[in-house]
């Protein structure tokens, strides 16, 4: 299995950099009357280059981080610093640019779109960038690069199926190829294996690490899965609103 | 690129937007068979209503009608816009055809050559010259070449009363008459009068016998103008020698026509000497009831009835007795003779608007209805799209262009079919008059005997147009929440 695909758009930090930053990260939810405070002070600085494990239980919270993280969600105070840029002062469009270019997400469910098969679903994010002209004028190179990466995940024999015709290993193999396909600088995994059995969640895993060592992508994934947590090169623990470094 | 993709996508993958492209097709088709049907009857019953009395109508009530009608029409050429007049008579009377058939009638005396620079009285006439030398033809090659040279004089004389064919043939119809019948005037009958018709289609048959009826005519003269001081009924004898189609059925099924100098003297309406007290010889002018006006193309009838209504005006000044009792002679515009009947047209024409505003409002509902349906279905999909980088707007153009994707095609599908449709109508309607035995178009209710089958341009772009602009407006408010939706939440919705 090659790697090309992998390698990182931009060659890695010489100096391992902030590349996101959080400080005092609030958020709350409405809850009838009261409100529930999941995000009391959340700090947190990941360097570029860095696999950051959030573990913790379910409904602590961490899926929530992980989505403020990515620009897919509003918090309620303190600081997202993405690039030196803080995203909270960023327009709609500005985000969603931000989730199209720099940011990748790869979720519990797959969520992939079920018209589309899996050559299309890969090449959403770059169908998403481009206009129509732009995409047809480059639509072989775009082409190109989602099969290179369908074929990193051992996915270039279904290309033309759609997510229905799929196993859940091969769909969650599929969202990491959309994730991938605008060459994000972060990725982000919520719960990645939560909906796989054992052996395929290992494989999951195993690209994403591979992602890491071999194409130095910064990663951050959130899972109440210690075993998982562990191939991370940090683990940190969201408990009561607050993250702290996971006692070793 | 990704709107137009996913737009093709759930345009081919989900079903539920399939409903939404028929409901757009079927009223489409719908409204333009319907705008297409009633306005194409509407149009042909003002063209068709100008087509039989020229532009403009001098008339007065009374049955006598007026007198110095040839000054007036010398006077009427003053006017710049004046290009043809001829004066008519109508009158009520009772037609017997050949003992066979008996009905009450409208009669109308033409001056033929006249009346047909005025009206479309001409056109509407069956034996029109190329029909005229055909069938000389045909009786040429059958050696019967007195017939053949009738025909071919009837063709050179278009449009006449002349008979079909040579005199003996009718002197033959009547053997016991002590008079020479041929020389009995030539009438024209409507085509729906009294034209035999094919029991299992229901078309008019023209047999070459049918042109050798004789048609006797009871009218009654006028009262004032009689020397005895009596009125009494008078038998016009004649010949059917055409029949007139200006396809609108009670004209054409009710009424005679037959040469204006016939008619007038019949009627006692013509010039007549007379002697007053002193014993000086007079002469009593001759009258008609109507004199029909055509002016040049391009002229607007409106601008011009001010100078004929003062011609008029002067004329009866000068000749007090034009008119004969408190009646005068009017000036009247052909859509203000047919105004009863054309208020109520147009009257049909607003409830077709009214009908057209609701079935749009319920395409637009129902495209809102079913478009509502695919947003909520799709939430996941709209936060899966949101979260690889779709902005609000495009999300929003993903469902706009969805809406207005399914507009242009179900509206182009709904052209195609209300085209099929209108252009076949009238066999769509003979099959089924015969197959299921259902008869929507009487003839005697919609005054034509064909349903109209032509398409109005403008009304094609309009109607089209507010078909694509209705699914685009179904699909405003669906849109609208698609874009509005913060993706996390979609993507959790189950």
């Amino acid at each position: 299995m090659s790697s090309t695909a992998f390698q990182p758009a931009r060659p890695p930090a010489l100096s391992a950099s902030v590349i996101l930053q959080a400080s005092g990260l609030r958020k709350s939810f409405r809850m009838g009357e009261s409100r529930l405070e999941v995000l009391e002070r959340v700090d947190l600085a990941v360097r570029t280059g860095e696999f950051v494990a959030i573990e913790g239980r379910s409904g602590s919270g961490k899926s929530t981080l992980l989505h403020i993280l990515g620009a897919l969600d509003e918090y309620d105070g303190g600081t997202v610093i993405f690039d030196g840029q803080d995203i909270s002062r960023l327009g709609s469009a500005q985000r969603s640019a931000l989730r199209n270019r720099q940011f990748g997400f790869v979720f519990q469910f797959y969520h992939l779109l079920p018209e589309l098969n899996v050559l299309e679903n890969t090449m959403l994010a770059a169908m998403i960038e481009r206009s129509w002209l732009n995409f047809h004028g480059h639509k072989a190179q775009i082409k190109a690069r989602a099969r290179e990466l369908l074929s990193e995940l051992g996915m270039d024999q279904r290309l033309r199926h759609r997510p229905a015709q799929l196993s859940g290993g091969e769909r969650q193999r599929v969202a990491i190829a959309r994730a991938l396909m605008n060459q994000p600088r972060v990725l982000f995994a919520d719960e990645p294996t939560g909906n796989l059995d054992f052996d395929t969640g290992r494989q999951i895993m195993a690209v994403l690490e591979r992602l890491h060592r071999q194409g130095n992508k910064t990663i951050i994934m959130v899972t109440h899965d210690r075993s998982l947590a562990s191939q991370a090169d940090r683990i940190l623990v969201l408990q009561n609103g607050v993250l702290r470094p996971a006692e070793t | 690129m990704y709107k137009l993709h996913l737009i093709l996508k759930y345009l081919r993958k989900r079903r539920i937007a399939w409903v939404s492209l028929i409901a757009v097709m079927l009223c489409t088709a719908m409204v333009l068979i319907v705008i297409s049907v009633m306005g194409g009857w509407l149009r042909m019953f003002r063209q068709t209503n100008h087509g039989l009395i020229g532009d403009l109508i001098l008339s007065c009530r009374s049955m006598d009608g007026f007198s110095h009608y040839e000054e007036l029409i010398g006077d009427l050429r003053q006017v710049p816009e004046f290009e043809a007049a001829a004066p008519l008579i109508r009158t009520g009377g009772v037609i017997n055809i050949r003992n066979a058939f008996h009905s009450i009638v409208q009669v109308v005396g033409y001056d033929i050559k006249d009346v047909a620079k005025v009206n479309n009285f001409a056109q509407s006439l069956y034996w029109q010259p190329d029909r005229l030398y055909a069938k000389a033809d045909e009786y040429q090659k059958q050696g019967a070449l007195e017939d053949a040279a009738a025909l071919r004089a009837k063709a050179k004389a278009f449009p006449s009363w002349d008979k079909l064919f040579a005199p003996d043939t009718y002197r033959d119809q009547l053997p016991a008459a002590k008079m020479d019948v041929s020389q009995w005037t030539g009438m024209i009958v409507g085509t729906n009068l009294a034209l035999p018709r094919n029991p299992a289609t229901g078309q008019v048959e023209r047999p070459d016998w049918v042109y050798q009826y004789w048609v006797h005519l009871t009218v009654v003269p006028s009262l004032e103008r009689a020397e005895s001081g009596l009125s009494g009924s008078t038998v016009i004898p004649g010949w059917m020698v055409d029949d007139s189609h200006t396809k609108v059925f009670i004209v054409d099924a009710n009424t005679v026509y037959l040469p204006f100098d016939v008619l007038q003297q019949r009627l006692n309406m013509d010039a007549r000497p007379y002697s007053d007290k002193e014993g000086h010889q007079l002469t009593i002018p001759a009258r008609c009831s109507e004199v029909e006006v055509k002016l040049k193309p391009g002229s607007d009838p409106y601008a011009a009835k001010p100078a004929i209504e003062q011609i008029v005006a002067k004329l009866q000044q000068k000749y007090p007795d034009m008119v004969s009792n408190e009646y005068p002679v009017t000036v009247e515009n052909w859509d203000q003779r047919q105004s009863d009947i054309l208020e109520a047209v147009e009257h049909e024409k607003m409830l077709l608007v009214i009908l057209f505003a609701i079935i749009s409002v319920v395409a637009i509902f129902l495209i809102f209805c079913i478009f509502f349906m695919i947003v909520v279905e799709k939430t996941r999909d709209i936060g899966i799209i949101k979260s690889v980088g779709a902005t609000s707007g495009g999300v929003a153009a993903i469902f706009l262009g969805y809406g207005l994707t399914i507009g242009v095609i179900g509206a182009g599908m709904g052209l195609l079919l209300g085209y099929l449709v209108v252009h076949n109508i009238n066999q769509l309607h003979a099959w089924m008059s015969q197959h299921l035995g259902v008869t929507v178009w009487n003839a005697k209710t919609y005054l034509f005997d064909t349903i109209p089958n032509t398409m109005e341009t403008r009304d094609v772009v309009v109607i089209v147009t507010v078909a694509i602009l209705s699914s685009v407006l179904g699909a405003v408010v669906p849109a609208l929440r698609a874009a509005r939706m913060n993706p996390v939440e979609a993507l959790r919705w189950e």
